[in-house]
């Protein structure tokens, strides 16, 4: 079993430093997936820590080792890449065993590894097949299995199934999940869908600019996000987001929307009170708005633009005070409010979110 | 990499200064490092000799440069009518590019042959006054030289317009035609932008093989009649072998390589000026 | 009805053009087969152009073993066997360099990966006679100045440029997670060279065989200068015997001798077909 530890890495492309001082730890048989849009240093994390990069600072323990400057080949990892990067000159069965063919592994062992991860992904029936004659469902599975036969203790992946169409890529979504489970191996995983973040990971590291904007459970990220970034990046339709003043007024704290309108917010786990009158912005995902206004909920007056159907749910598009807010509700209410009516909303605090408005930091 | 870092300083790098420095000398047999800096430039702007192959390589490679252009964009654009055996016109407009500038020379010198070539054999048809001696005669041998270095270079520039032809996108075809522009018109004035790239990728192409045109002088024509086709490559190695000149033919040496400079730097900058255009 | 006219006429243009234009081209051929067919008494009596009456092989057997430069007449068969010895090692040898070069620099970019690949670049459009010299001193410095050894140094040399140019090209041209795959998998610098890259590379392999192969067989200059008199390669020798003659020439042993000394690269074009095509283009910064 083995964790890995990142400690204030800093990587630079000529003059351009890509990630400062950044630090993550990952315990072992954790599954992290780094979250993010292109261009957010996901994948240099990633290759740093497999060793295709120069680090500039900072340190890369795995299992408890210095592995900041080793060669790759004696990290103990295995790694899925997202062009599958078969070697297209060999077999299916020459890249399981390229890598335990360098390491001048006994022939028995070669085969039995070969057996049992082939076995595991059902790719024994195209053994003697070359890549090129394979499909990206399967290319993808050999891609897998060539990174499970090193038989590592930490696999990387970076985005392994982008290139796959969306059916597949949702049943390999579970095969990789069930391949966690069994193996229970430390895994770290790169991509900028948050579905597969949100369904894969036990962690996710959001990032940004090349810094980790949040790293927490999927739940943690999708009910108490830590910024206005990470709270905007996940969820679709995204989060709405209103922005106010926080008055307090002796134990009490009130929003106040820009027309005016005031919610009374006390009860909100803020993590300090505001002292004073705080700009901030309240986010609100559009499932948690209930059509049906109730006592214990907080009163929003919305009015209707668009009316979305997307089979299951329904999503209602609208404005509140001016600013633009979506609603989703269960397609069997039929709802079907007229364009420009106005339709009451209510929403719990326990499901909202607020932010300061000057830092985008979680109040 | 440690071959190749050795060969990238050692030899062309160190050996690049090392000429200049000779240059700069007076050396004659073995290296003599007393220098007189710019001497035999000097030297050399008035050594006749060195002018007249100056000269001749201006005349050759103007003419070679154009007329291989010209010839192998008609071949190329004739070539690209979709015809029949394109392969076989294909191999036989690019067989001589894969012999040596020795062969190409000793044959023209048999085909042109005033005795036996083709001027004799234009006279054995009766007309008695037919006259083709260029190779003979030192105002005209220098055309000998186009004649042959043509016959061998030309198929390679039709081989890269071609291609610079067949990566013309085919839509842009069916829209002159549904605009009914003419042919030759969309050659000229279409076509002839989007593979100039390729053609200026030829002229480089050209023009370091004119600097360093040598073999095909020796084999051809041997520099004469007289000096009528010496070139500066020619110059160089028989004063480097020959007359003990080393410092004055490596003074030729570097300004050789101020020439290929002098005609590569705008090519290339204009290919990136061109490039960086297309990418916006 | 006039425009279907205009297209024959059309092409029947293109057509003339093409053929006058292969005509030119066949025509030193032709000429050159000719004359090395007929006897003396037959060049002189007829037209080059002229079809041989009663062709013969004896010239081609003056040529390969008999024809002269100053003293020794050997034919040009000394040059051919030369050529071989000397093609052959340059040809492998300089591939082989120009492949490892161009893999690490493509791949492992160590630093100053650049500078070497910018000089390079520059090296090949180069006039040779600016290294002629210090070549010269350096190689007779190490006793290897008109030696085989001598000469097969300066073609890996100078064939340097254009073979990294291609092979990096070409391996910047697969993708690096391949590398990046291989270095997780355990490869070494050597390892993935021979076991990942190599296999890889047999359509650069040819064109760069090809390439080599000819521009070596057909150089003068380095041959000249650099082979000395034991290694001659054929070109060298051929110039020799058709440009130094004294007396009589024998025009029809002199074409025979430069037919067998084109042979050699118009059978590899001729063989390689498209892949010549391929080299010319890849290797289209060699002048």
């Amino acid at each position: 079993m083995t964790a890995v530890s990142i400690q204030d890495l800093e990587i630079q492309f000529g003059s351009v430093k890509v990630l400062q001082n950044l630090n993550l730890d990952i315990a072992s048989g954790e599954f992290i997936v780094l979250l993010g849009s292109s261009g957010c240093g996901k994948s240099t994390l990633l290759n740093s820590i497999a060793g295709l990069i120069d680090v500039h600072g900072g340190k890369i323990m795995i299992g408890n080792r210095d592995m900041t400057h080793a060669e790759p080949k004696d990290r103990g990892l295995g790694m899925v890449f997202q062009s599958y990067a078969l070697y297209p000159q060999t077999t299916v069965e020459g890249n399981l065993t390229f890598g335990l063919r360098v390491a001048k592994l006994p022939k028995d062992e070669i085969e039995r590894r070969v057996a049992k991860v082939s076995d595991m992904l059902q790719i024994k029936p195209y053994l003697k097949r070359r890549p090129a004659a394979l499909s990206g469902g399967q290319r993808q599975r050999v891609a897998i299995g060539r990174a499970l036969v090193r038989d590592a203790d930490v696999y990387l992946f970076d985005e392994p199934l982008s290139n796959l169409d969306a059916k597949l890529r949702a049943e390999l979504r579970v095969e990789l999940k069930t391949l966690h489970e069994d193996i229970g191996k430390t895994m770290i995983y790169v991509t900028h869908d948050q579905v597969e973040a949100m369904t894969l990971a036990t962690r996710i590291a959001v990032m940004q600019n090349g810094v980790i904007q949040q790293l927490a459970s999927p739940e943690e990220i999708y009910n108490r996000p830590a910024n206005l970034f990470v709270a905007d990046f996940i969820g679709s339709p995204a989060m709405n987001f209103l922005s106010g003043t926080l008055v307090p007024q002796g134990e009490r704290v009130e929003f106040r929307l820009k027309d005016g309108h005031a919610l009374d917010v006390t009860a909100y786990p803020f993590a300090s009170k505001p002292a004073g009158r705080t700009e901030a912005i309240l986010g609100i995902r559009p499932e948690h708005l209930a059509i049906a206004p109730r006592e214990d909920l907080l009163p929003l007056d919305m009015t209707v633009n668009v009316i979305e159907t997307m089979g299951a749910d329904t999503v209602i598009w609208g404005t509140c005070g001016g600013e633009k807010i979506s609603v989703r509700v269960n397609s069997e209410l039929k709802l079907n409010p007229a364009r420009g009516s106005t339709l009451k909303l209510g929403f719990s605090l326990g499901s909202a979110s607020l932010f300061s408005k000057a830092d985008g930091v979680r109040l | 990499m440690l071959p190749a870092w050795i060969i990238v300083i050692g030899v062309f790098i160190g050996a690049m200064i090392w000429t200049f420095v000779i240059s700069m000398t007076n050396s004659r047999l073995i290296p003599i490092y007393k220098f007189n800096f710019f001497d035999q430039y000097v030297r050399l702007m008035g050594n006749d000799g060195w002018l007249v192959s100056v000269g001749n390589l201006v005349v050759f490679g103007v003419l070679f440069i154009v007329v291989c252009l010209v010839l192998g964009f008609l071949m190329a654009i004739m070539m690209d009518q979709k015809i029949r055996a394109e392969s076989l016109f294909r191999t036989i407009f690019l067989y001589p590019y894969a012999m040596s500038f020795v062969v190409t020379g000793l044959v023209w010198q048999w085909v042109l042959n005033p005795t036996f070539g083709i001027q004799a054999t234009v006279r054995g048809w009766g007309f008695d006054n037919f006259v083709f001696d260029w190779i003979v005669r030192p105002d005209r041998a220098i055309f000998v030289l186009v004649l042959a270095a043509v016959w061998q270079g030309s198929g390679l520039v039709m081989a890269i317009l071609l291609a610079g032809l067949r990566g013309v996108d085919e839509d842009l075809w069916k829209a002159t035609k549904v605009d009914g522009i003419a042919k030759w018109r969309v050659y000229t004035s279409i076509i002839l932008p989007i593979i100039a790239p390729m053609a200026a990728t030829a002229t480089v192409l050209l023009s370091v093989s004119v600097v360093k045109a040598y073999d095909l002088v020796v084999a051809l024509t041997g520099g004469g009649p007289g000096n009528a086709t010496e070139v500066p490559a020619k110059f160089v190695m028989e004063n480097l072998f020959e007359r003990q000149n080393v410092a004055l033919a490596n003074a030729g040496a570097i300004m050789m390589l101020a020439a290929v400079v002098i005609i590569a730097t705008p090519i290339y900058y204009a290919r990136r000026i061109m490039a960086q255009k297309a990418a916006g | 009805m006039a425009q279907r006219a205009e297209k024959t006429i059309a092409r029947f243009g293109v057509y003339a053009f093409l053929i006058i234009m292969a005509a030119f081209f066949l025509m030193p051929l032709y000429v050159m087969v000719a004359t090395s067919l007929k006897t003396m008494d037959e060049v002189r009596g007829s037209s080059i152009f002229a079809i041989p009456m009663r062709p013969t092989l004896e010239a081609w057997t003056t040529a390969w073993n008999a024809a002269c430069t100053g003293l020794t007449c050997a034919g040009v068969s000394v040059g051919f066997f030369n050529s071989l010895k000397i093609m052959i090692p340059s040809t492998f040898l300089s591939i082989l360099l120009g492949a490892v070069t161009g893999y690490a620099l493509s791949f492992w970019r160590p630093k100053g990966a650049g500078v070497i690949f910018a000089v390079l670049v520059v090296a090949a459009f180069i006039p040779y006679q600016v290294f002629i010299y210090p070549l010269v001193r350096v190689l007779s410095q190490v006793g290897l100045y008109n030696s085989l050894g001598g000469i097969i140094m300066v073609h890996v040399i100078f064939g340097l440029p254009v073979m990294v140019l291609m092979f990096r090209n070409y391996y910047a041209g697969l993708p690096r997670d391949l590398f990046s795959a291989a270095r997780v998998d355990g490869g070494g610098f050597w390892d993935i060279f021979f076991r990942l890259m190599l296999p890889l590379s047999p359509p650069i392999l040819i064109v760069a065989v090809i390439l080599q192969s000819t521009h070596i067989w057909n150089d003068f200059l380095f041959g000249l200068v650099f082979a000395g008199s034991d290694n001659r390669p054929m070109t060298v020798l051929l110039n020799n015997i058709v440009n130094t003659t004294q007396g009589e020439k024998a025009y029809n042993v002199d074409m025979a001798a430069t037919i067998l000394t084109a042979l050699v690269p118009l059978v590899i074009y001729l063989a390689s077909g498209r892949w010549f095509v391929r080299g010319i283009a890849a290797g289209a910064v060699k002048g």
